[in-house]
């Protein structure tokens, strides 16, 4: 399940990269992601914030002292595999009951997670996703601007990265 | 690609952490002041949307030409800032934050900008319960920098971001999963193994280190993990 989970989101990925898409290639990206969101849950537990695990456990807690409480008062007139059986019960039903509250809160709630949804759509209206990458502008930022600070003699910075940056791209 | 620098943006004091009132009016300046840098460089393409102008072509000829922005490139926080959203909100569709991991086919309403633009007039003029509405549709500054321009439509100029989105955010959140995952099954040390064992092979770069000793990634060492990751889990399980 889990290596479902990684191998379909890393599909994905690796399809994201394409420089041309076909109708068919679209079509496994959807899939992939729908994927991706069925087996997600195998990861539910290690992705739980903090307040969510501080909101659980205590009350996971509680729970516990409550069940082994009502064992107890009942344990003179039970068997001792009636008990047995009781606990299993009890654990079962305690595992349940923390997934489910886990599951309210949805910890895959965020934003990344989300944008992944609009991709396909994104390369049926305006092509392939590899050209919009912010890259080209990251390296544009190291080369342009830190280089062209570390050539310049630290005066009036911004005005004079731009002017000199303007002047030597060869654009004009 | 030619890539040319423009403007550089203005770097915002650090918020103090003293009073909430005073982080707050400083939250505020600050996303006017970046709004104001973007009305200032979008200013000329204003006119010549409008009325067109003669450019050279590829074939020799001089033609009209109407450019209008076509895309605006950047990560998550840099687009809500600008879109005037909040952090947890789409700039493409209004998707409620608790829903976000939710089901990817299901389709929400598309951001109309030009109605929170006209919703901010009306929130001017003293109009009640809009503010509760854009807190609805996760809208925190109505009036944006993209609603000032004649011809794109906002929710277009937002793109997917695949370095950040793909290998530097998703990749690392589920290196995140997958370690709690190996952990409790005991196979951090087969994962470890199989990572270093990676062959050689044209266009990757074999990793000099395990997995847990590697401190900091790029995004092409992500992209390199995204063509392994799924080998060297099936062989460390």
């Amino acid at each position: 399940m889990a290596l479902k989970s990684v191998g379909v989101l890393a599909d994905f990925s690796l399809m994201t990269q394409y420089r041309s898409h076909t109708l068919d290639t679209l079509g496994y990206m959807e899939r992939y992601l729908q994927t991706f969101h069925q087996t997600k849950d195998i990861f539910l537990e290690f992705r739980t914030s903090k307040s969510t695990r501080a909101e659980v456990n205590p009350q996971d807690r509680e729970l516990w002292r409550l069940m082994a409480k009502q064992i107890a008062q009942e344990a003179h007139h039970i068997s001792a595999a009636q008990r047995r059986r009781q606990a299993d019960q009890n654990r079962l039903q305690r595992v349940n009951w923390r997934a489910d509250l886990i599951q309210r809160e949805n910890p895959f709630n965020f934003i990344k997670i989300y944008c992944l949804s609009h991709f396909v759509s994104h390369v049926r209206r305006f092509g392939s996703i590899l050209r919009y990458s912010t890259e080209m502008g990251e390296l544009a930022h190291k080369e342009q601007i830190k280089e062209g600070y570390s050539r310049s003699n630290k005066n009036k910075l911004p005005d004079r990265s731009c002017r000199t940056m303007a002047a030597s791209t060869p654009w004009e | 690609m030619p890539i040319l620098l423009l403007a550089l943006l203005p770097v915002p004091p650090k918020l103090t952490g003293d009073s909430g009132r005073v982080d707050k009016a400083q939250r505020k300046t600050n996303a006017d002041a970046v709004q104001a840098v973007f009305d200032l460089v979008l200013a000329p393409l204003q006119q010549v949307v409008l009325e067109g102008t003669v450019m050279d072509c590829a074939d020799g000829k001089t033609r009209r030409c109407f450019p209008i922005l076509s895309a605006r490139i950047a990560d998550h926080a840099e687009h809500a800032a600008l879109h005037g959203i909040g952090s947890k909100s789409c700039p493409k569709c209004e998707v409620p934050s608790k829903e976000l991991g939710g089901n990817p086919r299901k389709i929400y309403e598309a951001r109309d900008y030009t109605l929170y633009w006209e919703k901010a007039q009306e929130q001017e003029s003293g109009e009640a319960g809009i503010a509760e509405y854009f807190q609805q549709v996760g809208v925190k500054i109505g009036h944006n920098v993209f609603t000032k321009l004649y011809r794109p439509n906002p929710v277009d100029l937002h793109k997917p971001d695949l370095l950040h989105n793909i290998y530097l955010n998703r990749f690392k959140h589920m290196m995140e999963w997958l370690e709690g995952f190996l952990k409790k099954h005991k196979r951090q040390q087969a994962f470890d193994d199989a990572w270093k064992e990676i062959p050689p092979y044209p266009g990757f770069s074999v990793p000099k280190r395990a997995y847990r000793e590697v401190t900091q990634w790029h995004g092409m060492e992500m992209r390199n993990l995204g063509r392994c990751i799924s080998a060297v889990l099936a062989s460390a399980l």
